[in-house]
C-alpha cells in the first residue's frame, strides 16, 4: 500500500485514525502494530511473515547480546543478527547483481558456463527496515539504549507503517520514549500540524512529483525497463536538460513528500522523528548537500559505516578520503542493485573529497548564488545516472546535455507542466535567504492565530481534493460509445 | 494571539469528519451522485479468497475498485478534468479532440477528413465492383440497395479544427467512395455534400458544437432528404414527414452533447442553441410504408429513434455494425439474426466518413453468400489458412505480433487473419 493511493486515503486512513482515536492508551500501540501488518500484507503478503520471522529472532538476539554484554559472546550474537540482516538484504536485493558481474568476468576470461540464479521479487522497504533493524542491535551493543522489553512494542517500532516503506530511518533511542508513552506529544496542536504536512506531502507527490516524472520517463523511458526512452543522440541540450531538471524536480518532491507524509502522520498519533530533508537544493558544496538531502540515511552511513572505519580519527588524509569514498559507494549501492547508483554514489564521493581538499575554500570567490548554482548542477548531473539503466547511457545522456544530440529535436511541454516546474524552482530554492530559511524552518512548531490555521485548513482540504481527483481519475478515459 | 483550544479541536474534528465523507458516501448514497458519462466498464466488487490475498490480485483488484467506485468518485473525476481543461485544454474522453471556440471532435473523423486513413483508389474500386453486383442482384428480387454518405463533423466544421491538424491530403476515402459509386452506378445519397452546401443557409445548426453526429434538425432534414429520395427512384410511395413546430433551445437531447458528456467536466463547454422540430407525417405523396433494413453506424439513431420513422419504413430493422441488430422484436446479435431478402423492401446503408475504414463491417461478405455471389466461408477454409500461417515463419510471427499489441490469444488472430484473408482471396476472384 502507498499514501498516494485511494485506497490508503479514503479507506485506511480515516478507519485507522478513528480507530487509533478511540483506543485507550495501553492498546494504542497494539492497533499501531495491526495496522503496520495491514500496510506491509498488503503490498507483500507473503514477505509480511520474512519480516515479522526476523524481527522476531533479532528481538531474541538483541536479548541476549545485553545479557551477555562486554563479552565475546555478545559479539557474536551481534555478528549474528548484522549476518542475518545483511543476508537478507544480500539475497533479495544483491544476489542477482553479484551473479551477473560475476558471470561477465568469468565470460571475459573465457570461461564457459555460467552461475544461474532466479531473479526473486525484492521485499518492499527491506532497505529501510533492515538499516534500522541494524541500528536497534547496534545501538543496544554500544549500550546507547537497553532493549526494549516488550516484544509487541518493539514490533510496533519496526513495523511502525507510516515509515516502514521509505523512512525516515530512524533509530530506536530516537523514539525509544515515545513507544511507551507520547502523551506529551498527542496535542491538538501536533495533530493539526501533522495532518497539513501530511497533505503537503502528498501535494507534493501528486502533484509536483508526478508531473516532472511525465516529462523525465518521456526521455528516460520506463523506470523498470526503460521502454520509450529518447536516444541521448536524438536529444538537443534543451530537451536534455529539461529532462534532467525535471528528474531533479521529480525525485526531491516524491521522497521529500513522503517524507513530509510519513512525518505528518507519525506526528498525529504522537511520534515525532527526525526531519529528513533540509532544503537540499539551497545547498553550497557537495558536503552541505548531505546534510540537508535524505538526513537519516546520511546519519546511518555515518555512525555504523563510517566512525566505525575510522571516521575523522583516522591517522592520514588519504585514509580518511578513502573511507569517505567507500561510504559514499555503499550509500549509492543502497539506492539500487546497479553499477548506475555505484558511479552516483561515487560522483558524490568525488566532490566530498574535493571539498575537504579544496573545492570548499576555492568556491569562497564565486559568492553564495554561485555555489548554490554549482552545487545544483552538480547534483542534476548526478541524477542522471542515478535515473538511467546503466553508466554508458548515463554517460551519453550527460553528453547530451553539452550538445552531443540532435540540435534540432524539441520537446513539448504543456502550460502545467511549465506552471508546475516553476513551482517547484520556487520552492526549492525558496529557503536560500535568511527571512525565507526562517519561514521554512518553523512553519509546521508555531502557535498559530485562528485564520492562519483556517487558511492551512483549507489547503489541506484543496490538496486532498485535487490529490484523490487526480488518483482516482487517472486513466479514465472513456470512449463516447463503445465501438466494434 | 494564537488560536484557542476549543477552536482548534472543533477544526481537527471538521477536518478528520471531511476524510471520512466519501467512505460514508460509499456506503449510504446519502448524496445524489450524478453518474459519469461515457461508455466505460463497471468492474465488479473483487472476492475475497486466501489464494487471491497470497498471490495479491485481490489487493491489486480491491484497489483498482476503490480508485473507481470510491465515494464522490464521479465528483473526484469531474474536478480532475476541469483542471485539466483549465490549465491544459486537455480533454479527458478516448479520442476527443478539443478544436477552437469550444467545438469538440473525435480523432478518427479528424483522420477522415485529413485522409489519414485513405485506404486507397484500388479499395474503393473493388468495394464499389462487389456493391454494383450485389446491388444488381438484389434489384432481381425487388429490393432496393441504397448507400447514404452522412456528414461527419470535421469535414463540415473545418475551420474550428486545431491548427495542429494540419491540412487535408486531398484524398479521402469519402471522396474516392462517392466518386467510384457514381462511376459504377450505386444508388447513393450524399448528404455530406448536401450539408456543406446547406451550412450557410440553414436556418437552425445542422451539427453540434459538443455532439459527434448531425443534430436533430440536421438529421430531420436528412430524413425527409431521404424519403424524397426513395420515392423519387422506385415506386415505393412511402410517406414523407412535415415539420410542424420547431423548439430553440439550449438544453440539449443526450445525443446532441454526446462528446461534451463524455468529457465529465464539472462545468461542460457552453453549447450553442439547437432546434429540435416536431414532426407529423406527409402523406401527400405516399401513404404506404415499405420495410426499410439499415445497416449503419451511430449516425442512424436519430433515424431509427425517431417514431414517424417506424410509419415510414414498416418494419424498421437496425443493424448496427453488422454486431448488434435492434427491431420491434428486441435487441439480438447479428451472429445469430441474419438478413432475410423481402421483396418490395429497401436495404440502406448509411455511414459516416469516420467509419469508412471498417465499412460496411463484413455485412457485405454475408449478403455475398445469400446472393450466391461468394462462397460461403467454412470452418474447413479457415483450419486451412491456419495450418498455412502455421507454416509461414513469417506470417506467424506477424500474427504472434498483432495478438501482443491487440492484447488477444494467438488462437484468436489467427483466426481473424485466417477469415480476413479467406475473404480477400474471395474478393479477388469475384473481381477480375
Amino acid at each position: 500500500m502507498v499514501f498516494a493511493s485511494p485506497i490508503f486515503l479514503l479507506y485506511f486512513l480515516p478507519v485507522f485514525l478513528l480507530v487509533y482515536y478511540l483506543t485507550q492508551k495501553k492498546y494504542k500501540n497494539f492497533v499501531l502494530l495491526i495496522a503496520g501488518v495491514i500496510f506491509y500484507a498488503w503490498g507483500a503478503p507473503k514477505f509480511i511473515y520474512v519480516l515479522l520471522g526476523t524481527t522476531f529472532i533479532d528481538y531474541l538476539l538483541v536479548n541476549q547480546i545485553d545479557k551477555y554484554r562486554g563479552t565475546v559472546t555478545s559479539r557474536i550474537f551481534l555478528l549474528i543478527s548484522l549476518v542475518i540482516n545483511v543476508g537478507l538484504l544480500f539475497y533479495f536485493k544483491y544476489c542477482g547483481f553479484f551473479v551477473e558481474n560475476i558471470n561477465a568476468l568469468l565470460n571475459a576470461f573465457g570461461v564457459t558456463g555460467e552461475i544461474t540464479f532466479t531473479k526473486v521479487i525484492m521485499p518492499i522497504g527491506i532497505s529501510f527496515y533492515t538499516f534500522e533493524t541494524i541500528t536497534y542491535v547496534v545501538d543496544v551493543y554500544r549500550g546507547v539504549h537497553k532493549p526494549q522489553k516488550n516484544f509487541w512494542d518493539y514490533q510496533s517500532y519496526i513495523i511502525l507503517f507510516p515509515k516502514l516503506i521509505a523512512g525516515p530511518i530512524v533509530r530506536y533511542h530516537e523514539i525509544a520514549g515515545q513507544i511507551s508513552d507520547r502523551s506529551a506529544n498527542e496535542t491538538i496542536d501536533n495533530k493539526l500540524t501533522g495532518l497539513y504536512r501530511f497533505a503537503i506531502g502528498l501535494a507534493k507527490k501528486v502533484l509536483i512529483a508526478n508531473a516532472m516524472a511525465k516529462v523525465a520517463d518521456g526521455v528516460y523511458g520506463d523506470p523498470e525497463t526503460a521502454a520509450g526512452m529518447i536516444a541521448p543522440e536524438m536529444l538537443s541540450s534543451a530537451h536534455a536538460w529539461t529532462a534532467a531538471l525535471a528528474y531533479t524536480f521529480q525525485i526531491y518532491f516524491d521522497f521529500s513528500g513522503y517524507s513530509d507524509m510519513a512525518i505528518g502522520l507519525l506526528k498525529m498519533i504522537g511520534f515525532k522523528i527526525p526531519e529528513n530533508f533540509n532544503n537540499p537544493y539551497i545547498s553550497q558544496s557537495i558536503t552541505e548537500f548531505w546534510r540537508r538531502w535524505h538526513i537519516t540515511l546520511g546519519n546511518w552511513m555515518k555512525n555504523y559505516l563510517y566512525i566505525p572505519l575510522g571516521g575523522n580519527r583516522v591517522k592520514t588524509k588519504t585514509r580518511l578520503y578513502f573511507n569517505l569514498w567507500i561510504v559514499f559507494l555503499l550509500s549509492g549501492f543502497w539506492h539500487g542493485a546497479s553499477w548506475n547508483f555505484i558511479v552516483w554514489g561515487a560522483w558524490h564521493g568525488l566532490f566530498l573529497i574535493l571539498d575537504r581538499m579544496f573545492l570548499e575554500k576555492l568556491t569562497v570567490y564565486i559568492g553564495k548564488p554561485g555555489r548554490i548554482l554549482l552545487t545544483f548542477f552538480l547534483v542534476v548531473i548526478g541524477w542522471v545516472f542515478f535515473r538511467v539503466k546503466d553508466v554508458a547511457t548515463g554517460f551519453e545522456y550527460v553528453k547530451s546535455l553539452f550538445g552531443a544530440g540532435n540540435s534540432s529535436s524539441v520537446l513539448n511541454v504543456s502550460n502545467e507542466f511549465v506552471l508546475l516546474f516553476f513551482i517547484a524552482v520556487f520552492f526549492s530554492f525558496f529557503a536560500s535567504f535568511k527571512k525565507t530559511a526562517e519561514i521554512s524552518e518553523n512553519l509546521f512548531e508555531r502557535d498559530y492565530r485562528a485564520v492562519t490555521h483556517l487558511a492551512f485548513a483549507a489547503a489541506t482540504l484543496a490538496f486532498f481534493v485535487i490529490c484523490l481527483s487526480s488518483l482516482t481519475a487517472d486513466g479514465f478515459n472513456p470512449f463516447i460509445y463503445f465501438r466494434f | 494571539m494564537a488560536a484557542s483550544q476549543r477552536f482548534k479541536k472543533i477544526l481537527l474534528l471538521v477536518l478528520l469528519g471531511l476524510m471520512f465523507l466519501p467512505l460514508l458516501q460509499h456506503y449510504s448514497k446519502l448524496y445524489n451522485e450524478k453518474k459519469l458519462k461515457g461508455a466505460y466498464t463497471e468492474q465488479p466488487e473483487p472476492y475475497l479468497s486466501l489464494s487471491a490475498w497470497n498471490s495479491g490480485t485481490f489487493q491489486d483488484s480491491f484497489s483498482d475498485w476503490v480508485k473507481n467506485n470510491a465515494g464522490f468518485h464521479a465528483t473526484f473525476v469531474r474536478v480532475h478534468n476541469q483542471l485539466d481543461y483549465y490549465m491544459a485544454d486537455k480533454l479527458n474522453a478516448y479520442n476527443v479532440i478539443l478544436g477552437k471556440d469550444g467545438y469538440l471532435y473525435e480523432q478518427q473523423y479528424i483522420n477522415a477528413y485529413l485522409g489519414r486513413d485513405y485506404m486507397g483508389e484500388d479499395y474503393w474500386k473493388k468495394m464499389c465492383s462487389r456493391f454494383k453486383r450485389a446491388q444488381d442482384s438484389l434489384a432481381a428480387k425487388n429490393i432496393y440497395m441504397l448507400i447514404a454518405l452522412a456528414p461527419g463533423k470535421a469535414a463540415f466544421f473545418p475551420e474550428y479544427l486545431p491548427d495542429s491538424c494540419g491540412k487535408p491530403s486531398g484524398k479521402s476515402n469519402y471522396l474516392t467512395f462517392q466518386k467510384e459509386m457514381g462511376i459504377h452506378g450505386i444508388n447513393h445519397i450524399d448528404f455530406m455534400k448536401w450539408f456543406l452546401k446547406m451550412k450557410s443557409t440553414a436556418q437552425y445548426p445542422l451539427y453540434p458544437k459538443g455532439g459527434i453526429h448531425w443534430s436533430t434538425y440536421g438529421s430531420t432534414l436528412a430524413l425527409d432528404s431521404l424519403t424524397k429520395f426513395i420515392r423519387h427512384k422506385t415506386n415505393f410511395k412511402i410517406p414523407g414527414i412535415k415539420i410542424t413546430g420547431i423548439n430553440v433551445t439550449d438544453s440539449l437531447f443526450e445525443y446532441d452533447t454526446d462528446i461534451n458528456d463524455a468529457t465529465n467536466l464539472l462545468w461542460p463547454i457552453p453549447p450553442v442553441k439547437l432546434a429540435y422540430p416536431r414532426l407529423a407525417l406527409d402523406t401527400s405523396s405516399g401513404n404506404r410504408p415499405y420495410p426499410l433494413y439499415t445497416v449503419a453506424d451511430s449516425y442512424n439513431w436519430y433515424f431509427y429513434r425517431t417514431d414517424i420513422n417506424k410509419e415510414i419504413f414498416q418494419p424498421c430493422t437496425f443493424n448496427y455494425y453488422n454486431a448488434t441488430i435492434y427491431s420491434s422484436a428486441g435487441i439480438t446479435s447479428a451472429a445469430n439474426d441474419k438478413y432475410i431478402m423481402r421483396p418490395n423492401s429497401i436495404l440502406m446503408f448509411l455511414v459516416t466518413d469516420g467509419n469508412l475504414g471498417g465499412f460496411p463491417w463484413k455485412f457485405l461478405d454475408d449478403l455475398e453468400v445469400l446472393l450466391k455471389l461468394r462462397d460461403a466461408v467454412t470452418e474447413e477454409d479457415i483450419q486451412n489458412v491456419i495450418w498455412e500461417i502455421k507454416n509461414n515463419k513469417d506470417w506467424l510471427e506477424s500474427v504472434k505480433q498483432k495478438a501482443a499489441e491487440r492484447g488477444i490469444s494467438l488462437d484468436s488472430m489467427m483466426r481473424g487473419d485466417a477469415v480476413w484473408t479467406i475473404n480477400k482471396r474471395l474478393d479477388d476472384r469475384i473481381i477480375k
